[in-house]
C-alpha cells in the first residue's frame, strides 16, 4: 500500500514541463541484499522452468499440466508476495517482476497463471483485507490451496468496468447473496477463491437504478455455492491458462467477505490493477528475450548467399532494433518496480507507460524475430508463431491499451485543466544523468520542453473538454511514455556507468534505444504540430 | 551427528573456456555454480540429518562470491556454512586443498564428510580420498548407495568391472557418485530462510602448492563435419570414409 505522504509522479510533472529527476536519479535499486536474494530466487526459478515446463506441449495441447501447478506450490511462488506473517515469502515489486520475466521467459502461460492470482486475483486482500481477512485467506493463498482470480469483466462491462452489472443484495443476517455474470477470468477453470466486483445498494438511495449504486469488492471462495464455471475458452494465444466465465447464482457470502470499504470496490479494482501492470511488463521482457535468442543465433547461423544472413544490414536492422527495445523494456519495468518498491513517488502513470510501452515492443520484437527466422519461423515447431499469438493479448488486457492512453493522457493533464499546473519556474534538466550521455541528456530536456507546450496549447484548445479529444490524448500520451522510456535507459545507464559496470556494447545499446524513442517521440509531434484529425474523423468515423 | 559437505565453486560446464597467460583461466563472463557431484553430497548429508538428527555444516574454500554456492546449500536445509576466503582457489592443488580441508574439520569436528567423488572443474577426483587419510579417516569413494546406521555405514561403491559393498566405521569420508541422489531443490522459503542462518567466513591459511600448473590447453578443434552424399547411394562412400580416411572400420 502507498505511503500516504508520496509525492507527485514524475509522469504527472512532465505535462506541466516540470523534470523532477530525484523520483527516477540514481537509479532506485534494491539494497545488495534484496539483490542476492532475488537473483537466487530467479535461479530457482529458472532452473526449474527449464526442466519442468513444455511450452510447447502446453500450448498445443491447451491443457496445463497439473503437476506444474503443483510445482509453482512446492517452490512457494504462490506466495511470493504474501507477507511471511502470513506464510508467504514478503518480496515486493522488484521481485515479483523478476520471476515473471523468468517464468514468462520460459513460458508465457504459466507466468500468466502465477500473474493472475498474485498480481490481481488476491492484490485485494493485500491492499484492503482486515487482519482476520488476511489471516483466514493468505496462508491458503500462500501455500497454492487457494488459487485466485479477478473477476470484474462482464459481457457489457469490458474497457468500461464501471457498467458492471452484478449485483450483491443485502441479506437481514448481515451476509450478501450475489448475482452475475463474470467472463473472460484469467484462472477460472483452476480457481477456487475470486475477487468479485458487484454493485450494493445505496443506503442513501435504495431505490436507485442498478447502474447507479455503488460498487464493492468481495472475496469468495468457490465452494460457497452457486457458482457456475463456464467451459475453457478457445483462445488465440496463453493457450495454457484458464479463461472461463465465472456465474454467481444466489452466492451467499458472509458479512466478512466484503474487501475494503462497502462502495469503494472499484477504486480497489483500478488500484489492483495498477500495482499489476509492471508484472505485466516483466512478462513481455521475459518474451521477447526469448525470441531475440532464438533470432541472433538464427541470423548466425542462416546461410544465404554464402554469407551468414545477420551480415545482411536488413537483417542487422532487425536485431539492433530488439536490443535497444527490449534494453528500454527493462529499463522501465525494473525503475517501475523499484519505485513501487521504495513507495515514496506516484507510479500509476509510470506503471501505464510501462505496459503500453512493454507490450507494443514485445510485439514487434517478436515479429521480428519471426521475420529474421523467416519460413522456419512461421513453422510451428519453432516457438516464434506462439509467442507472437501468446504476446497479442498484452495490449487488450489490464487495460488496453487505448484506455490506458486515455487515463493517461487525462490525467497527465489534470492540473492543467484545472488551473493547478505549476510550470517550472528556470529551464528544466534531468539531474544525475552520467555526463558520457550528456548528449542525450539535452535532447530529454529539449523534448520536455516541447512536450509541456503542447499540452498547454492542447488545454488551451480544448479546455474541459480535452478528454474526449481522443486524437490529441493518443500523441500526447505516445510523447509522455517516450519521455518515461528515455528517462529510464538514461537512469539505467548512468548507474551501469557509475558502478563501472557500463560495456561499450551496452552505451551503443543504450544510444541507441534514445534515437529511437526520440524518433517515435517526434512522429507524434509532427502528427500534433500537423494534425490529420479531420480527414481521420471523416474516413474512420462511423458511416450514415 | 556432525556432518560436513565440502563443496566446490566451478564454472558452469557449458563454458567456453578462455586461457589467460597460458596457465589459468580467463574469469570475466565465467558464470560458477556448486560442481554437479558436491551437490550430491549436499544432498546426501541432508537425507542423513533427517534420517539420524544431527546438523550439517557445507564447507568450501573460494572467494566471497562463494556465499552464493553456500546460500543454496543452506537454502536447501544445510544448517550451517563455512567460507574459507581465497581468491587462488582454482589454482589450489589438491593437496593443499585437502589439508585446508582436513585443518577445518578437526577443528569443528565431524561424524560424516561428504564431498563429490570428482570437481568438474579440473577432474582430478583426488581431494576426497586425501582428506580421509589426512584426517585418517575411514573412506569409500564413489558412493552409489549409502546407509547410516548409528555407529558406522554401508555403501556401494562403481568400480570398473561392478559394484562394490563396504561396510565402514565412523567417522568417514565419502565421496559421492552420480547415482546415488537426486539433488532437492531450494524453495522460496528455503532461500528466505537461508538469509538468517549462519555463514561464517575467515581467510584461508596459507597452504602451498605441491603441484604447479605449468600450461593449460583448451582442447584442438573438432573438424567440421562431411556430408557425403544422401540416401542409400550415399552408404557405399560412408563406409569407405569411414574404413580408409577415419580409420574407424
Amino acid at each position: 500500500m502507498p505511503p500516504p505522504d508520496r509525492r507527485g509522479g514524475f509522469v504527472r510533472s512532465l505535462f506541466e514541463g516540470r523534470i523532477e529527476s530525484e523520483a527516477v536519479l540514481p537509479f532506485p535499486l534494491p539494497d545488495a541484499e534484496t539483490l542476492e536474494t532475488i537473483a537466487a530466487v530467479e535461479e530457482m526459478v529458472r532452473e526449474w522452468a527449464d526442466g519442468a515446463i513444455d511450452p510447447a506441449a502446453i500450448d498445443r495441447d491447451k491443457t496445463f499440466p497439473p503437476e506444474v501447478l503443483e510445482g509453482l506450490s512446492e517452490l512457494g511462488l504462490y506466495g511470493l508476495t504474501i507477507p511471511e506473517a502470513h506464510g508467504g515469502a514478503g518480496m515486493g515489486a522488484w521481485s515479483y517482476a523478476k520471476v515473471m520475466e523468468t517464468l514468462a521467459h520460459r513460458c508465457a502461460s504459466t507466468a500468466t497463471i502465477l500473474g493472475a492470482h498474485l498480481g490481481i486475483g488476491l492484490k485485494g486482500l493485500l491492499l484492503d483485507g482486515t487482519p482476520e481477512q488476511k489471516e483466514r485467506w493468505l496462508p491458503r493463498l500462500a501455500s497454492g490451496e487457494l488459487i485466485a482470480a479477478f473477476a470484474l469483466t462482464e459481457a457489457e462491462a469490458g474497457s468500461d468496468a464501471a457498467a458492471l452489472r452484478t449485483r450483491a443484495e443485502a441479506l437481514p443476517d448481515g451476509s450478501w447473496k450475489l448475482n452475475g455474470t463474470k467472463i473472460w477470468i484469467t484462472n477460472g477453470g483452476i480457481a477456487n477463491c475470486f475477487t468479485v466486483f458487484a454493485r450494493t445498494p445505496d443506503p442513501e438511495r435504495p431505490d436507485a437504478p442498478l447502474l447507479e449504486r455503488p460498487i464493492s469488492a468481495f472475496f469468495v471462495e468457490k465452494d460457497a455455492g452457486g457458482i457456475t464455471i463456464g467451459k475453457p475458452e478457445d483462445k488465440m494465444g496463453l493457450c495454457g491458462s484458464s479463461t472461463t466465465e465465472v456465474a454467481f447464482e444466489d452466492t451467499i457470502v458472509a458479512s466478512q467477505a466484503m474487501l475494503g470499504e462497502r462502495g469503494q470496490g472499484f477504486k480497489l479494482a483500478l488500484r489492483i490493477l495498477n500495482g499489476g501492470r509492471h508484472g505485466l511488463a516483466a512478462c513481455c521482457v521475459g518474451q521477447a528475450k526469448l525470441s531475440r535468442s532464438g533470432a541472433v543465433v538464427h541470423a548466425r547461423e542462416r546461410v544465404q548467399y554464402g554469407r551468414s544472413i545477420g551480415e545482411f544490414g536488413m537483417v542487422q536492422e532487425m536485431l539492433a532494433a530488439m536490443d535497444a527495445d527490449i534494453y528500454a523494456m527493462e529499463a522501465g519495468t525494473w525503475l517501475t518496480a523499484a519505485m513501487m518498491e521504495r513507495g515514496e513517488h506516484e507510479t500509476m502513470l509510470e506503471a501505464a507507460c510501462t505496459k503500453m510501452y512493454a507490450t507494443e515492443k514485445l510485439w514487434s520484437v517478436a515479429n521480428d524475430a519471426l521475420q529474421v527466422t523467416g519460413g522456419t519461423g512461421f513453422m510451428r515447431e519453432y516457438p516464434y508463431e506462439r509467442i507472437l499469438r501468446d504476446a497479442r493479448i498484452n495490449m487488450i488486457f489490464e487495460g488496453t491499451n487505448q484506455v490506458l492512453r486515455m487515463m493517461l493522457g487525462s490525467q497527465g493533464l489534470r492540473a492543467l485543466v484545472r488551473g493547478e499546473a505549476r510550470p517550472p519556474d528556470g529551464e528544466e534538466s534531468l539531474q544525475g544523468v552520467h555526463e558520457a550521455f550528456a548528449a542525450e541528456r539535452e535532447v530529454f530536456d529539449a523534448l520536455v520542453a516541447s512536450f509541456a507546450e503542447r499540452c498547454r496549447r492542447t488545454v488551451e484548445r480544448h479546455g474541459k473538454e480535452v478528454r474526449e479529444a481522443q486524437f490529441a490524448l493518443h500523441r500526447l500520451s505516445d510523447m509522455a511514455m517516450c519521455l518515461w522510456q528515455i528517462a529510464a535507459v538514461l537512469s539505467r545507464v548512468s548507474a551501469a556507468e557509475t558502478g563501472g559496470q557500463a560495456s561499450d556494447r551496452e552505451r551503443d545499446v543504450a544510444r541507441l534505444s534514445c534515437r529511437r524513442l526520440e524518433r517515435e517521440f517526434r512522429i507524434a509531434l509532427m502528427d500534433e504540430e500537423r494534425p490529420l484529425d479531420e480527414w481521420v474523423a471523416r474516413v474512420g468515423g462511423p458511416t450514415p | 551427528m556432525k556432518i560436513i559437505a565440502c563443496i566446490k565453486r566451478v564454472p558452469t560446464t557449458d563454458l567456453e573456456p578462455k586461457i589467460v597467460d597460458g596457465k589459468s583461466l580467463d574469469p570475466t563472463g565465467v558464470a560458477f555454480e556448486t560442481s554437479f557431484y558436491d551437490q550430491i553430497a549436499v544432498e546426501a548429508a541432508l537425507q542423513v540429518k533427517e534420517q539420524h538428527g544431527g546438523e550439517v555444516t557445507v564447507l568450501t574454500i573460494g572467494p566471497k562470491e562463494a556465499q552464493k554456492e553456500l546460500r543454496d546449500a543452506l537454502a536447501k536445509g544445510a544448517d550451517h556454512a563455512v567460507l574459507l576466503k581465497d581468491d587462488r582457489w582454482m589454482s589450489r592443488d589438491a593437496h593443499s586443498t585437502a589439508r585446508t580441508l582436513q585443518q577445518k574439520i578437526q577443528e569443528l569436528g565431524a561424524d560424516l564428510v561428504l564431498t563429490g567423488r570428482v570437481a568438474t572443474d579440473r577432474d582430478n577426483a583426488s581431494v576426497g580420498v586425501m582428506l580421509a587419510t589426512l584426517l585418517d579417516f575411514a573412506c569409500v569413494s564413489d558412493v552409489v548407495e549409502l546407509e547410516i546406521d548409528g555407529r558406522g555405514g554401508k555403501a556401494r561403491r562403481e568400480a570398473d568391472s561392478g559394484l562394490e559393498s563396504y561396510s565402514f566405521s565412523l567417522p568417514a569420508v565419502i565421496t559421492c557418485q552420480k547415482d546415488l541422489n537426486e539433488p532437492r531443490r531450494a524453495g522460496l522459503k528455503g532461500i528466505m530462510a537461508a538469509k538468517k542462518k549462519p555463514l561464517d567466513e575467515s581467510d584461508c591459511p596459507e597452504s602451498s602448492n605441491q603441484a604447479e600448473v605449468c600450461q593449460l590447453d583448451t582442447p584442438p578443434p573438432r573438424p567440421q563435419g562431411r556430408i557425403v552424399g544422401e540416401g542409400a547411394a550415399a552408404v557405399e562412400a560412408l563406409i569407405d570414409a569411414l574404413h580408409n580416411e577415419a580409420k574407424v572400420l
